[in-house]
């Protein structure tokens, strides 16, 4: 009977998981969600990665209960000791957590797809200013090009001011505020400066290269981080090693009689 | 059960290449996934043979989880390497655009002139942008070079000559001078990673396969030690031990994944 309780529950936490990993990996909307810098925490990260609050707040209930049921299962099948009781916290604390760190990481990918663009972006639109576009124009024109969510929140940004009361420049600092990218900040400050009828044709183009030196940094940077970590793997597969060897000398000495 | 198994397993590969070379549609799948084919029949037969030997379908398993990784870093390094002789032709072929424009040609004939010396994975793209342009006008003709290349570097080659095309006419070789130049940093860069952990990413698949082997060929070779794996608290040791090598695999692919350049994609339309 206890046994097929456990494997109930197994079964039960291995659907709430199934149910959690879906509402965070299908697109629920197809189109991109216009962005609010009023909104904050929670809300703005979620608007961002161009997710609603429902499938997070199920994702939270669905690993919420996972964890509980693992508490519960580790309860019953070994006692009620207050070590038990501190192990299992931690694990249902751990399981909340989940969604959470999906989320974040989700963000500072959206994040850095931003910037990545952004530099492809200005790149662009300096090719055009190189054969005398004024930079609005230029930029207009490079928001066309590009596929993805940052590039149609880049294209939005672009366009609303021909429809709106709003500006490029203001739309773009809107932008910036969002993402928290001092990139975007600049370029709109930049785009601000020829609104008003300033001349910053070159200054777009030394933007574009200080993204793309910035960029390959940034690469570097990661292969070194990455670089870095690859001791877990090793540590994971030593620890392997030594679970499989030791399980089999337990086995021979618990045979041994003395 | 086991020969007929085998020889089912090769009758069935002939019977497939023979159909293939009559049957079009079939030698074009057959094509488009040659090598997944090729390993899948040889990672079972590998299994079945194992099985064969030692009669043990712990070990019949784990010899064929390691065949199949073996064939799955096989598939891996060629695609790697496809992938960067391709960026390396894409480099090329924008220096040579770059140059012919400085020379005083227009983009058409920059652009036919540049793809007669590429050589490698772009040259057959190329060709076929050559023959298109004409008909279909640059930039369509460019969208279906970047979609039959598909590198994030071919779709930001096309949005530039695109963008060139259309407003930078009068620099467009110093348009196309920094593409070329952009492309090559990307790919210097990428190369010195890449020999920097190709090491280390051998030493732990490696490890990973050694391990799954030592596990499978002491299923073979000690029985009475490995009985007590048997109980319920072994089964729960192999899975353990098996999630740990699992992870192990998964998390050195994640750190050594190669570097994509900025993820770009050519609109549409």
């Amino acid at each position: 009977m206890e046994a097929v309780v456990f494997a109930a529950l197994v079964i039960l936490s291995a659907a709430f998981a199934a149910v959690a990993a879906v509402l965070f990996v299908v697109p629920w909307r197809r189109e991109t969600a216009p962005l609010d810098a009023a909104t904050s925490g929670i809300q703005s990260e979620l608007a961002l990665v161009n997710l609603s609050l429902l499938p997070y707040l199920l994702g939270l209930v669905a690993f919420g209960a996972l964890g509980a049921i693992c508490t519960a299962t580790t309860w019953s099948r070994f006692g009620g000791s207050l070590w038990i009781a501190v192990i299992s916290t931690v694990g249902l604390g751990l399981f909340l957590f989940i969604p959470r760190i999906v989320l974040g990481q989700m963000v500072r990918r959206e994040k850095a797809d931003m910037e990545a663009a952004l530099g492809t972006f200005q790149r662009l639109a300096a090719v055009a200013v190189a054969g005398g576009a004024e930079i609005s124009f230029a930029l207009r024109t490079a928001a066309v090009v590009g596929e993805g969510r940052s590039w149609q929140r880049l294209r939005a940004a672009a366009y609303s001011g021909l429809y709106s009361s709003r500006t490029f420049s203001s739309e773009l600092a809107e932008l910036g505020e969002i993402y928290n990218s001092s990139q975007l900040r600049n370029l709109a400050n930049l785009v601000a400066i020829s609104e008003s009828g300033g001349l910053s044709q070159s200054s777009l183009e030394r933007m574009a290269e200080a993204q793309t030196q910035h960029s390959n940094q940034e690469l570097l940077a990661l292969a070194e981080r990455n670089t870095a970590k690859m001791v877990l793997p090793v540590a994971l597969l030593f620890s392997a090693f030594a679970t499989f060897v030791g399980f089999a000398v337990f086995q021979v000495l618990s045979e041994v009689q003395l | 059960m086991i020969e007929l198994s085998i020889f089912a397993c090769l009758m069935m590969t002939v019977c497939l290449g023979t159909t293939a070379a009559i049957y079009k549609p079939l030698r074009q799948l057959l094509n488009d996934h040659s090598n997944v084919a090729i390993s899948v029949v040889l990672v079972m037969v590998v299994c079945l043979l194992a099985l064969q030997t030692t009669n043990s379908w712990p070990v019949a398993i784990g010899t064929g989880a390691v065949g199949g990784a073996i064939a799955i870093e096989f598939r891996r390094a060629s695609s790697r390497r496809a992938e960067l002789s391709a960026l390396a032709g894409l480099a090329d072929f924008a220096r040579l655009l770059s140059d012919a424009v400085g020379g005083g040609s227009d983009l058409f004939e920059a652009i036919a002139v540049a793809s007669r010396s590429a050589s490698g994975q772009i040259a057959e793209p190329l060709e076929n942008l050559v023959q298109a342009l004409p008909h279909i006008g640059l930039e369509e003709a460019l969208r279906n070079f970047s979609r039959e290349v598909n590198l994030p570097a071919a779709h930001l080659l096309a949005a530039h000559l695109i963008q060139a095309n259309k407003f930078a006419s009068g620099r467009l070789w110093v348009a196309l001078r920094s593409i070329s130049e952009e492309l090559q940093t990307f790919i210097e860069i990428d190369q010195a990673v890449a020999s920097q952990r190709f090491k280390q990413e051998f030493e732990i698949r490696g490890l990973s396969l050694v391990i799954v082997f030592i596990i499978a060929g002491t299923f073979f070779a000690l029985p009475d030690v490995i009985e007590g794996l048997s109980s319920g608290s072994g089964f729960f040791v192999i899975a353990l031990v098996g999630l740990l090598v699992l992870s192990a695999w998964f998390l050195s692919g994640r750190f050594n994944r190669r570097l994509s350049a900025a993820n770009f994609e050519l609109r549409a339309n």
